[in-house]
């Protein structure tokens, strides 16, 4: 690495501010000498890419989120068609908001209106649709003369008093209060199961969103409120959530715009280096149709990374070209010789950043891995449009003169920062030994805070939205005026055909349902056999002595007809085992789980398999488990990955150790905060913890590179820590604070998993460079000093040297 | 219109109900109703073995409760027999044999008492509940039956009442033993006698050593469960389905068919002092000042079944519908008034030492305090 006295001295010395054309590199005789056909190549690709952009569609998709080689997932994907009956279903709530009551002509008028609208959606299972406006929903009752029954609204129905009467009556017979009526008799729902998955046409969930917000808008009225609760509207508001994030990006262009102006002063080159990063998003972004991919809610995270990491590096390359001209270069001279000295510590950087990304591959989920492939293609781009095509374009237009003068006397105001003389006091033992005395004390409270990291999402409702979004507030409203829990979790019990009523698999049934009603947590159980149980005592005219599952096959075979599909199919070959649980904290699914797992190593049952898991908490079960190991396993790549390219750069242990354990002290202080903030690791936080440590290593990078430099020389450690911060310290601060900048507009996503992504990433992007800018020349007091005569001081001649920093 | 019983509350406390309406395919598959090997080693299972001890026992469902001295006993769903001593303020675990749910249960003294069940089961304690045996199961009930069926078509050939049992016994115990003891009378230490499923019904005379059926005592009543049984005097009164009303006027007589006061189904019988009461289906109550010779109804606009009574010590007759209403009669038993309380659905009822009644039903145990059995006008 050329160091800046060198670069200094390049600048002085009058024969070299011009240089000759043919030194460098290959790579810099490459581009430099062929500058014409470079920006036309880059303006073409990105004229074409850009076309290519406008074909890209932001999407979510429930298959992508959850990790499809897991064993669960597998069986849920098998029986797939036996499941799709019951598991996508919509309930549209039209709810008194003035305390009276549903028997109310004008209220029932409007739910009758919403019925209709709700019935014309498309995807709507029009024949199992229900509400009290439904000829399907009918009343029941036993008399002397055996079981009668009716619709709950029949064709008498005029509204009169007398019908109102009447409709209470059936309501309170049909055995639907807790169902379609709410238990304070204030709201009534519609229920609307949807056509998904093989066999019909798929879903465009935004537009069933969009068409479900005008039924909100034309039916709320005074009195009347309608709410909507279910998987096709946690998908819309998600996808709406998505695109919104979108123009977020134009927030955190202007504020990245505005940090590098207030550090340059020089519109002309602010301008670039944004113009360079957005090239980036725009290729990022033009390949993705290309590769057939879409942008869902997790990769929207990918053009505000890709942005942040380009603003940085391509600020590095503009520091040194401002320098150089300041220096009195000319403006090609100054791009070929920033080239030469940072395209590989850039190059380098960005290779860390890479493998930090690729790391994400390891994990079985879709998201997470097209999230990987997604972010190292941005990074990779930038390769071209950060480290070449902007020193080729700075080389064009240079930079203003006063801007050139003014970032030159910043670099040689040797005592005009007293942030710097604060910084370098950690290169004295006293300071470096405090320094690093409490970070190993935060350390060690940090981690016994990050103990209670939770896996899995921990709030109720729908996870992927915030606690006080629209959605949860219906969900919540639902759950406590309807008997209906939105966490369940289904096993599966699959027998030969027509076997699944036998009085064997359904005491095994029984049994486990037994079991796992004494497990808190566990709110309550349905099946087939609790069925069974239910249809006997009805069959004895409502006796509760007979609520049994009796052993009479006979009585029991009928069932596989009658029961409804959400217990068995048609073919009497699968039923389901409904868990209906209290939350779905990790450490409760995993009990559950646990508990199932061991009735069924306890209780074989000849001729029946009870098969992990279907339903949300069965497919949260399988994420939770597959990130949980993942958390582990990344972490030991990612760390392992990083530890070897600074190896590989620095070739010294004691370097290593440097770059490492600051990142290693921001990953525990990202773990407590998240146990602190009740952020659980999940699919959308997993990533974090990769890109923090991977992308976290720049500063490392470039301080350690400068540093180690400046100590071969011979200076002490002070008076190089110093000249590493004139050189490159403002350039760190600038990263930081764009990264952070850039990904903690995310913090006001309307998607919860989003913001948590914003703020762990900003908060690890913060921690990561007051550690490099504290801690890394604090450890270097105590392992870099003795190191430097381990290495032999070699002369840097100015021609060959562009290319030693990083590799 | 035809009024009929909501099952509303029924149906959802027992077990939640499907969201999506019932299929229209009306039959299930063509298998006939033998039992496979999975199931009859499930049987076996259920009958030798007792279901896991629950964690909140006092909230699993109970179908009956009795007192046993100073002690409440009360019997449920898995088989599970919960004891209290501290008039029903805490429930613990008695230990059991059996995995079938428990249907009623009575006691001859503080210590000798007897329970029953599904599949033809018949526990017995001498230890004031805090053990039980298995005296008798569906399948040894099964081959008694068989045995008394043979019996008696033998020693009446030609009857077609008794060539009928048979074949009714007979086909039922190839079905299995799939069928519920539903009631029981205690008569002392030694005599007890349990009524079912379908008109079956035995005795015993020797504290259960030995079980036999008296079902053609009964008149085989095939097609009829018998929910309610009370001694009176020497003789007793058994109550089923379908208006059944049975009568026996001496200890080992026979069985005769009363006038019934209704054609609905009864689901139990009290006695208070010398009159008796049934109640059923759709909250109908009758009182009989004569041993079941009259009968008058008392006047009640419930529709809900009442489906457990117990007579108060003051003489009059508490009654609990499965809705989880209660209903308290004066004392000459010709009005019912409705509590103000109200409770989850009720099975069983029983009263204290101290006169505190205990609900049994499908949210477990619940005290009603005596202040508060003051019926609201």
């Amino acid at each position: 690495m050329m160091t800046e006295s060198d670069g200094l001295r390049v600048g002085a010395s009058e024969d070299t501010l011009r240089l000759d054309p043919r030194s460098g590199t290959w790579l810099e005789r490459l581009v430099f000498n062929n500058r014409v056909a470079i920006l036309v190549v880059c303006a073409l690709i990105t004229l074409g890419l850009g076309v290519q952009m406008t074909r890209l569609t932001v999407n979510a998709s429930y298959e992508r989120m959850i990790p499809v080689d897991h064993p669960f997932i597998q069986t849920y994907m098998d029986n797939r068609a036996d499941l799709a009956s019951q598991g996508n279903v919509l309930r549209v709530i039209v709810e008194r908001t003035d305390g009276g009551s549903i028997l109310d002509p004008a209220y029932l008028q409007t739910v009758q209106k919403v019925n209709d609208a709700v019935y014309l959606l498309p995807g709507v299972n029009r024949p199992y649709m229900m509400s009290i406006w439904t000829p399907n929903t009918r009343w029941l009752a036993v008399t002397e003369e055996g079981l009668e029954g009716g619709e709950v609204i029949d064709s008498k129905f005029d509204g009169s008093p007398a019908a109102m009467a009447r409709l209470r009556l059936n309501i309170e017979r049909s055995g639907q209060i807790g169902r379609l009526v709410a238990t304070d008799w204030q709201s009534s729902l519609i229920l609307a199961p949807l056509n998904d998955g093989a066999g019909h046409p798929r879903i465009d969930y935004r537009q069933l969103s969009q068409k479900l917000e005008e039924i909100r808008a034309t039916h709320s009225t005074g009195v009347i409120r309608v709410r909507v609760v279910g998987f096709a509207k946690i998908v819309g508001d998600m996808i709406d959530g998505a695109v919104q994030v979108l123009t977020f990006f134009a927030f955190a262009v202007l504020i990245s715009m505005a940090v590098v102006y207030w550090y340059t002063r020089c519109a002309r080159s602010t301008v670039l280096v944004v113009a360079c990063s957005l090239a980036a998003v725009v290729w990022q972004l033009g390949l993705l149709p290309l590769l057939g991919l879409e942008l869902d809610p997790y990769s929207t995270l990918v053009p505000f990374l890709v942005f942040a990491i380009g603003m940085s590096h391509g600020s590095q390359k503009m520091n040194g070209v401002m320098q150089d001209i300041g220096r009195g270069a000319d403006r090609l001279t100054a791009a070929r010789l920033t080239f030469r000295r940072l395209f590989f510590a850039g190059f380098a950087a960005l290779v860390c950043d890479t493998v930090g990304f690729a790391v994400l591959l390891i994990i079985k989920i879709e998201v997470i891995r097209e999230l990987a492939l997604t972010a190292s293609l941005g990074v990779t781009i930038l390769v071209f449009t950060n480290l070449i095509l902007l020193p080729v374009l700075l080389s064009v237009t240079g930079v203003s003169p006063a801007a050139a003068q003014r970032s030159l006397r910043d670099s040689t105001d040797a005592g005009g920062n007293a942030a710097w003389r604060f910084l370098d006091l950690f290169t004295r033992r006293g300071w470096a030994v405090g320094a690093l005395a409490a970070s190993l004390a935060v350390a060690g409270g940090g981690w016994v805070v990050a103990k209670g990291v939770q896996i899995g999402d921990i709030d109720p409702g729908a996870p992927e939205l915030r606690r006080d979004s629209r959605y949860n507030l219906d969900n919540a409203y639902l759950t406590a005026r309807y008997a209906t829990s939105t966490d369940t979790l289904i096993l599966l019990v699959a027998t030969p055909a027509e076997k699944c009523t036998d009085y064997g698999v359904l005491a095994t049934i029984d049994a486990l349902e037994w079991r796992l009603r004494q497990e808190p947590g566990v709110a309550t159980t349905a099946s087939l056999s609790s069925f069974a149980r239910l249809m006997t005592q009805l069959g004895a005219e409502g006796n509760p002595k007979w609520f049994e599952l009796t052993p009479n096959q006979a009585a029991l075979n009928p069932l596989s007809g009658t029961a409804p599909l959400e217990f068995v199919n048609r073919a009497c070959t699968l039923s389901q085992v409904r868990v209906s649980l209290l939350d779905h904290k990790a450490a409760t699914l995993k009990r559950v789980i646990g508990v199932v797992q061991g009735f069924i190593a306890d209780n074989p049952t000849p001729g029946a398999r009870i098969l992990l898991a279907a339903g949300n908490s069965g497919i949260e079960a399988a994420t939770n488990m597959v990130v949980e190991e993942a958390s582990r396993d990344m972490l030991y790549w990612v760390y392992g990955a990083v530890t070897l390219l600074c190896f590989v750069t620095f070739r010294s242990w004691r370097a290593v150790v440097c770059a490492i354990l600051p990142l290693v002290l921001t990953s525990i202080l990202a773990e407590a905060l998240m146990a602190e903030l009740g952020i659980g690791v999940k699919v959308a936080t997993l990533p974090v913890i990769a890109l923090g440590v991977g992308i976290g290593v720049d500063y490392a990078l470039y301080i350690i590179s400068i540093l180690r430099v400046h100590l071969k020389t011979g200076a002490s450690l002070s008076t190089a820590y110093l000249e590493t911060l004139r050189f490159t310290g403002r350039v760190v601060l600038l990263t930081g604070v764009t990264l952070a900048v850039a990904v903690a507009t995310w913090i006001l996503s309307p998607i919860k998993f989003q913001a948590d992504m914003g703020v762990l990433l900003a908060f690890c992007f913060l921690v990561n460079m007051a550690g490099a800018l504290i801690l890394v020349p604090a450890l270097a007091s105590v392992l870099l000093v003795g190191d430097s005569h381990h290495a032999t001081p070699r002369p840097t001649p100015l021609t060959k040297d562009a290319s030693v920093p990083a590799a | 219109m035809t009024v009929g019983l909501a099952l509303s509350g029924l149906a959802i406390a027992w077990t939640a109900l499907p969201s999506t309406p019932l299929a229209a395919v009306p039959n299930g598959p063509a298998t006939d109703g033998s039992l496979s090997a999975p199931a009859t080693a499930a049987i076996h299972r259920v009958l030798s073995h007792p279901a896991r001890i629950p964690v909140q026992p006092e909230r699993i469902g109970m179908i009956a409760v009795a007192r046993a001295g100073k002690r409440m006993v009360a019997v449920g769903l898995h088989g599970l027999i919960l004891l209290s001593d501290d008039d029903g303020a805490q429930w613990r675990v008695a230990r059991t044999t059996v995995d079938v749910t428990l249907t009623a249960v009575r006691f001859a003294s503080a210590r000798v008492g007897w329970a029953t069940g599904h599949l033809g089961v018949v526990l017995h304690t001498r230890d004031g509940g805090e053990t039980w045996i298995t005296q008798l199961s569906g399948i040894t009930a099964n081959d008694l039956e068989l045995a008394a069926a043979k019996e008696e078509a033998a020693r009446h050939p030609g009857d077609a009442m008794a060539a009928g049992w048979l074949r009714m016994v007979e086909r039922q115990r190839a079905d299995g033993p799939g069928w519920p003891f539903l009631n029981l009378l205690v008569e002392d230490e030694q005599r007890a006698t349990v009524i079912g499923a379908n008109g079956i019904a035995f005795a015993t005379q020797d504290g259960g050593a030995r079980w036999s059926s008296i079902s053609a005592r009964l008149g085989h009543r095939q097609g009829h469960h018998l929910y309610g049984i009370q001694s009176d005097g020497d003789g007793a009164l058994v109550a089923g389905e379908l208006g059944l009303l049975l009568r026996a006027t001496t200890r080992n007589g026979p069985f005769e068919e009363l006038t019934s006061p209704y054609e609905g189904s009864f689901f139990g019988a009290l006695r208070s002092g010398a009159r008796l009461v049934l109640y059923g289906l759709r909250g109908r109550v009758f009182v009989s000042g004569d041993g079941g010779s009259t009968w008058r109804p008392i006047a009640w606009t419930g529709q809900a079944a009442f489906t457990g009574g117990v007579a108060l010590p003051d003489g009059r007759v508490l009654l609990a519908d499965q809705s989880g209403g209660l209903a308290v009669s004066d004392a000459g038993l010709t009005k019912l008034t409705p509590l103000a309380l109200r409770l989850p659905p009720i099975a069983g009822l029983d009263v204290t030492e101290h006169g505190t009644v205990i609900a049994v039903g499908v949210a477990g145990p619940k005290r009603i305090p005596a202040d508060v059995l003051i019926g609201k006008e």
